[in-house]
């Protein structure tokens, strides 16, 4: 008898444990928030938004790049196991839209109750996420490009803190000067295979990484001044006083102390600030003499591929808790992104008081009205032809050939490979 | 028949499937194929950076071939020159590296190359000399990638290396030494033909992994830059396949180089039979 009861009560707990999993959805949240970008903020965002909805289980995966991450979220469709959220850079929007089986945003939020949610974003805002008449993603990080400057180092090289350089043949200028009494690099930049960088230097320039021309998409970074920018990254390299590194490189390098200026993201702001050895200050992106600066939004929208109807409303339900006000500015505190709702900034219970603590914030959101949407190179080969520009200001960088050769060569590839792409 | 089934499935199977994709231009996602024909052979035989591709495998199939072959038997045979305690402590310190994950040894790698702030670079520094960018010079890249594979796989080899030496009958050398054969001509006319055998598993097996015994390594330290300097053809079969999404272009590339591993691996039937003396 006693054995009996006690089966009984077993099956009655196993099948309590397996209801309870059973009510529980668990869907991926794929992002780039490594360790020391972001994750800290991700695991809070996370915690909060399972602790007011515990039938909802949130697994995070991060890794470092949009590329990267975008080619295995693809490799996960292919798998048929799609992840629910997913980090899509700006630049891959158009890739996306062209692709893979997304939830247009708005036809999400209706079938969840969420329309009245998106009428807090202005309009503009919806412009990044939007692909032809979809909204291909909801717009959640937007950053642009600062120079992180090492003050002590700068002190050292004797340069006034109050008149650091601002166009880029000041920086060319000084940055031998600089090695010399520093014995550091003058410059890094960190650079992924995502052409972030080389478009703000590009941009900034007059040029354009791409154009439509007679109807159809065009590569034309290539030109006189796409060239003269990359030829000065180049020089500066040639030279030792910029240092060539990669995003994970350069950065470690910067905070290492082995360079006194490094241009990155704004999202880097609370990891550089709680990790710097020596006191930082931030400072605008230089300009090419009086060009003014135009530099491609860093950031990404938030896609959902949930297949299975709960996933689609769980998936829904932490993307509206992230793009929330409260969602929005643990992002910002946490990172560094600039925050999309410009009311946020002016609320005291969000963002006001924080951004007018910290004057390096103010940098990157100044910095807005010199933003540019970040080029999306279209078409199934538009990965293909964002490796092609990449290698070209590799081959550059590496002094292989010269930024106008490299350059040339790239932009025959990438054109070969996004023939026939219409403009939209 | 219960060996031809898992065969059947996890062999013939994915390979007839691999040419079956070489014919098409598919994306893994659209459930539309379209049949192309020969058309992405041609299309990698045409691509320049295809001979730039084959002459930097071939490049790391002999910079393999000194590090996890040649360096390995000499290892092996100085081993046998020193007492049994000494043997088992050189034998644990050139098998760590082979218990480290591949993936922990190569951030431990990339450490020591990071050109500012990197081990090595901190010593050239210290001692007043150039500090290479090891990793982003063209020139430098693609061995600095090899020799990270290279001290992941030497241990092992240099073990199998050990085993075949040890597995020499003794008679043999004895006799060889009562006729007077010592040094080089000890090793050269007795220890390497009774050692053929396992140096040609070892040649074989260390050709046919070289390429992918590097795959981790590149792709944690360069992704195959700077600008493709350190691509070799099965990193590109990944490239093709799982980031550009191209399978029928990276299940072409495989299959030629499914076709160039299957003649060395024939090759090596051929010479065991024919060329190489050991016991019947």
């Amino acid at each position: 008898m006693k054995k009996r009861f006690l089966g009984m009560g077993l099956l009655l707990a196993f099948g309590a444990v397996a209801f309870s999993q059973n009510s529980v959805t668990t869907i991926g949240y794929w992002n780039i928030n490594t360790e020391a970008f972001g994750a800290p903020a991700v695991r809070d965002l996370i915690a909060s938004f399972e602790k007011a909805n515990p039938s909802i289980k949130i697994e995070s995966r991060a890794q470092t790049g949009y590329t990267g991450l975008l080619q295995n979220t693809q490799a996960a469709i292919a798998g048929g196991n799609p992840p629910e959220v997913v980090q899509v850079g700006y630049l891959y929007t158009n890739y996306v839209s062209e692709n893979l089986p997304f939830q247009e945003i708005r036809k999400l939020a209706a079938q969840n109750g969420g329309t009245k949610h998106l009428e807090t974003f202005p309009k503009s805002v919806f412009a990044l996420g939007t692909v032809g008449t979809d909204l291909v993603g909801l717009p959640y990080s937007l950053s642009n490009m600062i120079g992180y400057v090492n003050t002590d180092l700068a002190k050292k090289a004797g340069l006034d803190l109050n008149k650091l350089p601002n166009t880029w043949e000041a920086w060319r200028k000084l940055a031998p000067e600089i090695k010399a009494k520093t014995g550091k690099y003058a410059i890094s930049m960190g650079y992924n295979d995502d052409n972030w960088s080389i478009e703000g230097l590009v941009s900034s320039n007059g040029g354009n990484i791409l154009e439509c021309q007679n109807g159809m998409q065009k590569a034309v970074f290539d030109s006189k001044e796409g060239a003269t920018a990359l030829q000065l990254w180049s020089d500066l390299v040639k030279n030792g006083t910029w240092l060539n590194a990669n995003y994970q490189q350069g950065e470690q390098a910067f905070l290492a102390g082995e360079t006194l200026v490094h241009f990155t993201t704004i999202a880097s702001r609370a990891n550089y600030q709680k990790n710097a050895k020596f006191e930082l200050r931030g400072i605008p992106y230089p300009r090419f003499g009086n060009k003014p600066v135009r530099i491609p939004g860093g950031g990404n929208v938030l896609v959902s591929f949930a297949k299975d109807p709960a996933k689609q409303t769980a998936a829904w339900k932490f993307i509206q808790y992230l793009t929330s006000g409260s969602g929005f500015s643990t992002w910002t505190k946490g990172t560094g992104y600039v925050p999309l709702l410009p009311s946020l900034s002016l609320d005291s219970r969000y963002l006001k008081d924080f951004i007018a603590q910290n004057p390096i914030q103010q940098v990157g959101i100044k910095q807005l009205g010199n933003t540019i949407r970040w080029t999306s190179l279209p078409g199934a080969n538009g990965l293909a032809a964002g490796q092609a520009l990449f290698k070209g200001v590799q081959q550059a960088l590496s002094g292989q050939a010269t930024a106008e050769v490299t350059l040339k060569n790239a932009a025959l590839e990438v054109n070969r490979l996004i023939a026939g792409e219409k403009c939209k | 028949m219960p060996v031809f089934i898992p065969l059947a499935l996890f062999v013939f199977y994915p390979l007839f499937r691999t040419v079956f994709i070489s014919f098409f231009e598919w994306n893994l996602v659209n459930p539309k194929r379209e049949f192309i024909g020969f058309d992405n052979y041609l299309e990698i035989i045409k691509t320049p950076d295809f001979v730039t591709m084959l002459l930097q495998s071939l490049y790391y199939m002999g910079l393999a071939l000194i590090g996890n072959f040649l360096l390995p038997i000499g290892l092996a045979l100085l081993t046998l020159q020193v007492s049994s305690r000494e043997a088992e402590v050189y034998q644990t310190l050139l098998f760590i590296p082979a218990v480290i994950a591949v993936s922990i040894g190569t951030l431990i790698w990339l450490w020591f190359y990071l050109p500012a702030g990197g081990l090595f670079n901190a010593i050239l520094g210290a001692l007043q000399l150039p500090r290479p960018a090891w990793l982003n010079d063209p020139s430098l890249a693609l061995p600095a990638v090899s020799l990270v594979a290279n001290w992941k796989f030497l241990g092992f080899n240099y073990l199998i290396a050990l085993a075949g030496l040890r597995a020499i009958p003794k008679e043999f050398l004895e006799a060889a030494r009562v006729d007077g054969a010592s040094g080089w001509n000890l090793i050269y006319f007795i220890i390497l033909p009774l050692f053929a055998p396992s140096a040609i598993f070892l040649l074989v097996s260390t050709l046919l992994q070289s390429l992918e015994q590097v795959f981790v390594p590149i792709e944690v330290l360069t992704v195959g830059g700077p600008a493709g300097a350190t691509d070799n053809l099965m990193y590109t079969v990944y490239n093709e396949g799982f980031k550009f999404f191209r399978a029928g272009r990276a299940a072409a590339l495989s299959v030629l180089l499914i076709a160039a591993f299957a003649a060395l691996i024939f090759w090596q039937f051929r010479l065991l039979e024919k060329r190489v003396s050991y016991e019947r």
